[in-house]
């Protein structure tokens, strides 16, 4: 799952990369890029268009992924300004969507895109589980079984305990107890 | 409260000085229980659990103490949150592990190099136990308070761990009679730079489980083990664990 945020975020970026080497080609973006409905008319839409941005992922993330999830937030509206013929006549309003907040299962994702005249000048992950990207991995390995392979405090020789809250009385029969006593 | 705290001066061969290290560390631990106890009616958090002091009253400390309280709430996305406590906000989460760095501060500052500090299950270490050794920090075992689940090591580090060590009921598959093992956290330790964070971190990640590995700062140096229910032991790979046999 963690895949899908960072396709996201490679689709978004590469997104911005491919709109602004072809500036002028709307129309043409417009059918390459369906998700991001740029030829739409007035009426801008913030609701997203599934499975549109998994094709357009594939050219600009570099971990591609097709799942679903990973394309809904990403489409984010259209400027209602945008008329696929007249780009030259197109006012360059600038306008900043913001799509609805997906949630992956590692949490939400949402993307904030500005638009000035038909161009995608600025694109932002607003909310993303895993900020940095990162790649944690987790050992995972059998608990020590008790009286077979059990770590005691003698043999394990260890200074200290880190274990819950214990107070007092618990303190007793807490190994940190015996290590204190010893 | 009766949080027994335990210290371990390794260094200052003149016993006076550790002993007067130890007084200092203990006479501030005095201090923060008397001003951070909920269990004290005169204690500053009490007054303001009970509406007789705002939050911009409080003292200087409380409110950085309130200002950390907030920024790990954040990133721990509200598995850690003390205001979310019936009674009123109750920072002690926090206040637990940043009380033994306050603890460690004082006895570093007194000239000690080589201690150990913990009380409440949280702990912190600082230089050798003996000259070329490092601190092995037992953590322990869900099944039995004398026995050890892992051991982690350390020069210097700041250790803390949530548990909730009675083994709930196994769920039983109804289709096939056998009981569904749980994920179900048993206890979450984690370690790192700073006291309080520690403390408060542990505390989420028991709450949160596995996912909280996606908040835990692991690229500031904060680490994290889970032991679940199914009797695994789940860590990040940064995790200081020592093999069994070391």
């Amino acid at each position: 799952m963690k895949r899908a945020i960072l396709a996201l975020a490679g689709t978004v970026t590469g997104l911005v990369g491919v709109l602004s080497l072809h500036p002028h080609a709307t129309t043409a973006l417009a059918s390459s890029h369906p998700g991001l409905n740029l030829a739409r008319g007035a009426g801008a839409t913030t609701t997203d268009s599934a499975g549109a941005a998994g094709s357009t992922s594939g050219s600009a993330s570099a971990d591609q992924s097709s799942e679903g999830q990973a394309s809904k937030g990403k489409s984010s509206g259209a400027p209602s300004s945008a008329a696929p013929s007249s780009q030259a006549a197109a006012p360059e309003t600038v306008r900043t969507l913001t799509g609805q907040p997906v949630e992956t299962g590692y949490g939400p994702v949402q993307v904030q895109v500005t638009v000035s005249g038909k161009k995608l000048t600025a694109v932002q992950v607003l909310e993303a589980p895993t900020q940095s990207g990162r790649d944690v991995e987790i050992s995972n390995f059998a608990l020590p079984i008790l009286h077979d392979e059990a770590l005691s405090a003698q043999s394990a020789n260890i200074q200290v305990v880190s274990g819950a809250t214990y107070t007092s009385s618990g303190y007793q029969q807490s190994l940190q107890s015996a290590l204190d006593q010893m | 409260m009766g949080t027994v705290f335990s210290f371990d001066v390794r260094d200052h061969p003149d016993r006076l000085s550790a002993r007067q290290a130890i007084a200092l560390a203990v006479a501030e631990l005095h201090r923060i229980d008397a001003r951070y106890s909920t269990y004290l009616a005169p204690s500053e958090i009490s007054r303001h659990r009970a509406g007789a002091l705002t939050e911009a009253e409080l003292s200087d400390e409380a409110q950085k103490i309130f200002a950390a309280c907030r920024r790990l709430r954040e990133t721990t996305r509200h598995s850690f949150d003390p205001w979310c406590l019936p009674g009123g906000v109750d920072p002690s989460g926090y206040v637990k592990g940043w009380a033994i760095g306050r603890a460690a501060e004082l006895i570093g500052a007194a000239g000690c190099r080589n201690f150990s500090v913990g009380g409440g299950g949280d702990l912190h270490v600082r230089g050798e136990p003996s000259p070329g050794q490092v601190w092995r920090v037992g953590i322990r075992h869900p099944d039995d308070p004398k026995q050890l689940a892992a051991i982690v090591a350390a020069t210097e580090l700041s250790v803390a761990t949530s548990a909730s060590y009675e083994r709930g009921a196994h769920i039983h598959d109804p289709r096939t009679g056998l009981p569904i093992l749980q994920h179900t956290i048993r206890s979450a330790t984690v370690v790192g730079p700073d006291p309080g964070s520690v403390d408060a971190f542990a505390t989420a990640l028991f709450v949160a489980g596995l996912p909280g590995f996606e908040w835990l700062p692991i690229e500031q140096g904060y680490h994290g083990m889970l032991i679940t229910e199914d009797d695994r032991i789940s860590c990040d790979r940064g995790f200081p664990l020592l093999p069994a046999d070391a």
